[in-house]
């Protein structure tokens, strides 16, 4: 391979980067070719030695969207954190990807189920003050308070449950970007030189 | 030889020698996969991720003959950085030191 050829490939892998990271990167990699050049190694034996230029653009774009999702938690963030670390092709993920499936599927269960709690108490609640307000729906004392507590105890444990989901989330979130971060990083570090 | 540590000593051996000098891309790059064996290619950006969490800055020189280069910087928290690490590798290769030692010597125990 050709430094034109490399510089090609790698600049065009490195699209999905905004500017200024494409632009530090290809600077590196522009620099270090004139000088090799100018010292009288040959490109091919540059090429090889920089590594295959489309992996190389898989680390830098795992790496950045890693920094991304550290830096913020959001959902379409980590996606894209763990869809381009994957992407580095590594084994781990056979059994990681079943496992946060499996997860996400739970936690989507008691998101709804908490919401729909909430909500059944909420309307409940509305019912009761109807009764109040329009007497002509006749509830006994005793039905009425019972049913109060229910709403009552139904709204909190909702938000109740609710607020622990947002916090198991988070924590998940946190030990998956860690997990990305160790992962993307190892995989620089393999020292299977050729 | 393990991942992890492997990690820590090549942040080291960078960080090491921007601490001595300011260097550019070509020559910390030749330096380092000279002395450790990396996968071809993860030299930069492993490079690139220091920079990333701040621990040097760039900056553009001409040299004398040919064109400019970007030379890479240490920062105050790079320095930090450097310092932590260093102690732990000290402290780790005192620690490994003394078992080989200890276990060379048995024979002169008293």
């Amino acid at each position: 391979m050709k430094k034109s050829e490399y510089m090609n490939i790698l600049s065009r892998r490195l699209k999905k980067l905004p500017k200024d990271e494409q632009k530090y990167i290809i600077e590196d990699y522009e620099e270090y070719f004139n000088i090799g050049i100018q010292e009288g190694r040959n490109e091919e034996e540059i090429c090889e030695f920089l590594g295959n230029p489309e992996v190389v653009a898989k680390q830098f774009i795992a790496d950045y969207s890693l920094r991304m999702a550290e830096q913020k938690n959001s959902i379409p963030n980590i996606l894209r954190a763990f869809y381009t670390v994957a992407g580095l092709g590594l084994m781990s993920f056979i059994i990681v990807f079943p496992t946060l499936f499996f997860l996400f599927c739970i936690l989507l269960g008691l998101f709804v189920f908490s919401l729909t709690i909430t909500i059944k108490g909420m309307i409940l609640l509305i019912v009761i003050i109807i009764s109040f307000v329009n007497s002509s729906i006749a509830i006994n004392g005793v039905d009425r308070l019972r049913e109060i507590f229910l709403s009552t105890g139904l709204v909190t444990t909702g938000i109740l449950l609710f607020l622990i989901n947002i916090v198991i989330v988070k924590f998940i979130i946190g030990k998956v970007v860690r997990f990305l971060k160790s992962v993307a990083e190892k995989y620089g570090m393999g020292g299977n030189k050729k | 030889m393990n991942i992890q540590f492997k990690k820590g000593v090549l942040e080291l051996c960078v960080l090491s020698l921007l601490a001595e000098r300011d260097y550019y891309g070509y020559e910390i790059v030749n330096k380092i996969s000279e002395e450790i064996e990396m996968s071809n290619g993860t030299i930069y950006p492993l490079l690139k991720r220091l920079y990333d969490d701040g621990y040097f800055e760039t900056y553009m020189k001409e040299p004398i003959d040919g064109p400019p280069r970007k030379y890479y910087k240490i920062t105050p928290l790079g320095i930090e950085a450097k310092k932590k690490l260093e102690k732990e590798w000290f402290q780790f290769v005192e620690r490994v030191n003394n078992i080989v030692k200890n276990n060379g010597r048995t024979y002169e125990k008293k």
